[in-house]
């Protein structure tokens, strides 16, 4: 993050990865499915939010884990705003998932064992930022919300593998749904979906550097 | 009144899709396209709720950098 | 390990001299297995009489450990000087596994009473429950630490809890519908090897994150 936070060309590869993201995203032929259709095209969108998530709660759990380390508050401030970052990207994720779960599966909500992962990883980090609003000397909160970062993300990455097992899911790609051979043979598709991968979490680390840009300010000009 | 605007309007969406110009017609013709546009709104939405808050946030440090 | 077996006793002491605690949680358990006798007595199938137990589990659970840090305000100080921090922790975890696993046992007897047995395999179930207590206690016990610090503790406990409890309790309804269902261990080899090692890498965690709590 500190790294981020000094150089700039990496805005620059977020602005064109995205760029293309969308155009080819909208433009390039994608494979002719039933059901899904052109929504297909959804996975350069709506899926990048959640690997964008996942990204910015481990980067918010390795400055915790830099934070219990050195006692440094810049770490602290990144582990904050990354994490706030991430549970938006977690927001924006359920609710294009659910509009395009309404035309695709015909409800908004089905118990998908992704949508529960999804929505109990928001789960855990609303509780972190509930945990950090009820907590008052400064150099406590930092410390309890960091070892509660770690300690629940740690504890959703079994989830992750768990859950699936649990239920089959619906999603394209899982238990007999079509698309799973597509995944893995159409390059078009990957050829977009991991820029657009990249582009969308860079655009989150782009963002939750400005936020911690500014909470490192205010820490400044409150010790001053 | 209302109504002869409608029908103005309904006659000139009609005679839009019907003229013989080239235009991206089959693009909402078919196929759920809408989705993705909504998902993409949403998204681009959600950035500009994002945005505005950050604004937020940093017109208050101004003022508390002015008000020290 | 003396000081351990000492940390584990005064707990026991401590609850016993008091009772208070520790009948209140039974006297919660009954009436919760009691309202939930009125509330679907006729109609109980297998699914509903498993889950209805593992539910009745997780809140009493909640109850039963959030006490475990939130009665120590008082001594916290004292222990400070007197013991590192991992002796306190693996005391607090032995203790609070072997409360809620008396808790459970009562809670199944009278469960059964109420509610019927469709119990087969002891053996299996009883084990699944002991793996199932392990993560609750442990991962409650954490929570309650977390939750000491802040200044509205009950609700910081359900709040921060039920999301990390989530893998366990999958887990072990799961499980414990399979066994009910009358699968044999082969069968669910997997999801309890899964379950112990979500209940390991509870306690690994709290062990390494818990001085950290402490230290404040």
């Amino acid at each position: 993050m500190d790294y981020l936070l000094k150089k700039d060309w990496w805005k620059w590869f977020c602005i064109a990865l995205l760029t293309y993201t969308i155009v080819a995203g909208l433009l390039v032929p994608v494979p002719r499915l039933n059901i899904l259709n052109e929504t297909i095209r959804v996975l350069h969108f709506h899926v990048p939010m959640w690997f964008g998530m996942i990204f910015l709660f481990m980067a918010s759990v390795i400055h915790a884990v830099k934070y219990l380390r050195s006692g440094n508050n810049n770490s602290d401030a990144f582990s904050s705003e990354l994490a706030s970052i991430g549970l938006y990207f977690g927001v924006f994720g359920i609710l294009s998932g659910m509009l395009w779960a309404r035309f695709a599966w015909g409800e908004f909500w089905s118990n998908d064992p992704k949508q529960n992962a999804a929505a109990i990883s928001l789960l855990i980090y609303l509780a972190y930022f509930v945990l950090r609003g009820s907590l008052q000397d400064q150099q406590q909160r930092s410390r309890i919300s960091a070892v509660y970062n770690i300690f629940a993300f740690s504890l959703m990455i079994p989830l992750l593998f768990i859950l699936p097992r649990m239920t089959d899911s619906l999603h394209p790609g899982n238990g007999g749904n079509p698309a799973l051979s597509i995944y893995d043979t159409n390059s078009t598709l990957k050829a977009v979906f991991y820029p657009a991968v990249i582009g969308w979490t860079l655009l989150g680390f782009w963002i939750a550097s400005i936020a911690s840009r500014i909470s490192l300010t205010k820490q400044k000009l409150e010790d001053a | 009144m209302l109504r002869y605007i409608i029908v103005a309007i309904l006659v000139l969406l009609s005679q839009s899709t019907h003229a013989q110009v080239e235009m991206a017609d089959n693009f909402r013709g078919e196929g759920k396209i809408y989705v993705v546009i909504a998902v993409i709104l949403i998204i681009m939405a959600g950035f500009f709720y994002l945005l505005f808050k950050l604004d937020k946030r940093a017109k208050q440090l101004e003022k508390e950098i002015e008000e020290k | 390990m003396q000081r351990i077996v000492q940390l584990i006793r005064k707990d026991l002491v401590v609850d016993w001299r008091q009772q208070n605690p520790f009948s209140g949680i039974l006297l919660y358990l009954t009436s919760t297995i009691f309202a939930s006798y009125m509330a679907f007595a006729g109609y109980v199938s297998l699914e509903v009489w498993n889950t209805l137990f593992w539910i009745i589990m997780l809140f009493t659970s909640v109850n039963a450990i959030s006490k475990s840090f939130i009665q120590e305000e008082r001594r916290s100080h004292y222990y400070f000087f007197l013991c590192k921090p991992h002796e306190i922790i693996l005391g607090k975890l032995i203790y609070s596994f072997l409360y809620l696993l008396a808790v459970g046992c009562v809670a199944l007897f009278l469960y059964s009473i109420l509610l019927g047995n469709p119990l087969i395999n002891y053996p299996l179930f009883l084990l699944n429950l002991i793996l199932g207590c392990l993560g609750l206690s442990s991962a409650f016990t954490m929570v309650s630490a977390i939750a000491f610090r802040t200044s509205n503790r009950s609700i910081m406990m359900a709040v921060l809890g039920f999301p990390v409890i989530i893998p366990v309790l999958v887990l072990s309804i799961n499980n414990s519908y399979k066994i009910l269902d009358s699968f044999i261990l082969m069968q669910i080899q997997g999801n309890l090897t899964a379950l112990f090692s979500v209940d390991v890498i509870i306690i690994a965690l709290t062990f390494v994150l818990f001085p950290f709590i402490w230290k404040s």
